[in-house]
């Protein structure tokens, strides 16, 4: 089985009860780590068969696999010299 | 009675400045200001006509062909008002600080057409540059001209962290959080540090060029990238409700990965995005460096590609569109929101350099943080997505597609 961080936005209507949502979405595997009251998002990891499964509980409008964020620079040298700004294509 | 509203704020306007109001076309923005009393106050103060935009079927410009008419545009809170001698004289001798002045509407029409200021038509772009006071960004960005310093306003910088022994931001009040599992807030990677400079940087550096925008706003640090500058969604996401949690009106997250052009925006960072809004945070994103001008323009990275954050380009010291930035494709809803300085950025470092250069729409983000503080300083009650309304509405337009320059370059407020 493959498992997989999640992130889970919880529906509007359904915020002032996201304990009872983070609940039934433990009962369906959620391994569950943080609740994020302010944004209404639910962390934690699931297998990934049961992803659809969690994704049809009442209140969850999104489930989401966590992606890595990273920055990607551009500081190369030929960005602070005009001249060698030139080379660019 | 009430205290008659006045217009142009002394505290952006010197004396010299107000006798020099010309008559003619001008455009007033209203800071904090309702309908009706905006209306009472033109109407009386200067004995101006005041018309809506609803008022008129088609063209309004004959309203303005006399003397003495004016325009409210009441969903942006500006005016625009054909005034005499006289009445310019009454509108500069009452001060107020929830009205200010822009401009005489020659010099915003010229901008917003595209003109730039820095390059005349069949001249070569002039080129910026950093002096011995400031950087070149901010001399962009009208910070250097600026009255408002991001006073009471707080922004959050969610990145790797920030050196919080850097000489620059001793004594400063900095709430630090790190969502990173075995990791200080204190950043060793830079890129942090580096954005916290440009949106909070000190107004008096201790070495070089000023190079920081909202020096007077509180800073909330929240680490979600490690030492590699690498991060997940939890983190981010653990980051951002606790920014909205803490008030924070500006969040700057200088972070993103890459996305196709066909690939929609992630709907869980958008539900997020539109609650910050509603809560009064307003998100800003890199749109990414993945171009290679002219012959590729990448997609807007995620998450600045959701509707309800903010993705921000980058431009050259001419105004140019960075060869890097990402841009809009047709067919995406995905587009660059708003451009700022992103080449050759000068800002703090950890280390015993204290201080490196950066290209990069991570370093423009900050640039539109540090902007958006000081706008919301001067807009008290513009948050959330009025914060983004003001942002976007005081942009000085570009000579670019706005797919890729969205509204234009940020402008402090003056």
């Amino acid at each position: 089985m493959i498992r997989a961080n999640v992130a889970i936005a919880v529906a509007d209507e359904a915020r002032d009860r996201i304990f009872e949502v983070a609940a039934t979405c433990r009962a369906l595997g959620l391994d569950h780590t943080s609740t994020l009251t302010d944004i209404g998002v639910l962390l934690g990891s699931l297998e990934l068969d049961n992803l659809l499964r969690v994704r049809a509980v009442p209140g969850v409008v999104a489930v989401e696999i966590e992606r890595d964020s990273r920055i990607k620079e551009a500081l190369e040298e030929r960005y602070r010299h005009p001249q060698a700004a030139i080379k660019v294509r | 009675m009430t205290e008659p509203r006045r217009l142009i704020s002394a505290a952006s306007l010197s004396c010299d400045a107000a006798e020099q109001v010309p008559a003619g076309r001008c455009l007033l923005l209203f800071r904090d200001v309702g309908i009706c009393a905006a209306v009472d106050f033109l109407r009386h103060a200067a004995g101006l006509r005041i018309a809506l935009p609803t008022d008129y079927r088609a063209d309004f410009r004959p309203m303005l062909a006399a003397s003495g008419e004016g325009i409210l545009f009441d969903r942006l809170g500006v005016a625009l008002l054909n005034v005499d001698a006289d009445q310019a004289r009454a509108l500069a001798g009452r001060a107020d600080t929830r009205m200010d002045v822009l401009a005489p509407e020659q010099a915003v029409r010229g901008a917003r057409l595209g003109s730039c200021p820095l390059r005349a038509v069949g001249e070569e772009p002039c080129r910026l540059a950093d002096t011995a006071g400031a950087t070149w960004g901010l001399q962009a960005t009208g910070v250097l001209t600026s009255h408002y310093s991001g006073r009471g306003i707080r922004v959050a910088i969610l990145d790797s962290g920030l050196q919080l022994a850097h000489p620059d931001f001793l004594g400063r009040a900095v709430i630090s959080r790190s969502f990173v599992p075995g990791l200080s807030a204190a950043d060793v990677n830079g890129h942090g540090t580096f954005c916290a400079g440009v949106a909070c940087g000190p107004e008096r550096p201790c070495e070089g060029p000023r190079y920081g925008i909202a020096f007077g706003a509180d800073l909330y640090v929240a680490r979600v990238l490690d030492d590699d500058a690498g991060g997940t969604d939890g983190n981010v996401l653990a980051g951002i409700d606790w920014a909205v949690r803490n008030g924070c009106a500006v969040i700057s997250m200088s972070l993103g990965s890459p996305v196709a052009v066909e690939d929609s925006y992630a709907q869980l960072y958008e539900q997020v995005a539109a609650r910050a809004l509603a809560a009064g945070s307003l998100l800003l994103a890199p749109a990414g460096n993945e171009s290679q001008r002219p012959e590729l323009i990448a997609a807007v990275q995620q998450p600045a590609n959701c509707p309800s954050i903010v993705a921000v380009g980058a431009v050259d010291q001419t105004l140019g569109v960075a060869p890097f930035s990402n841009g809009g494709h047709a067919g995406s809803a995905a587009r660059v929101g708003v451009v700022a300085p992103g080449i050759a950025i000068h800002s703090a470092a950890p280390g015993t350099s204290r201080y490196q250069t950066g290209s990069g729409t991570s370093m423009a983000t900050p640039f539109v943080a540090g902007v958006a503080a000081l706008l919301a300083e001067a807009h008290p009650n513009a948050r959330g997505a009025a914060l983004r309304a003001v942002l976007q509405q005081t942009c000085r337009s570009l000579d670019a597609p706005p797919r890729d320059v969205g509204a234009g370059l940020v402008q402090a407020p003056p």
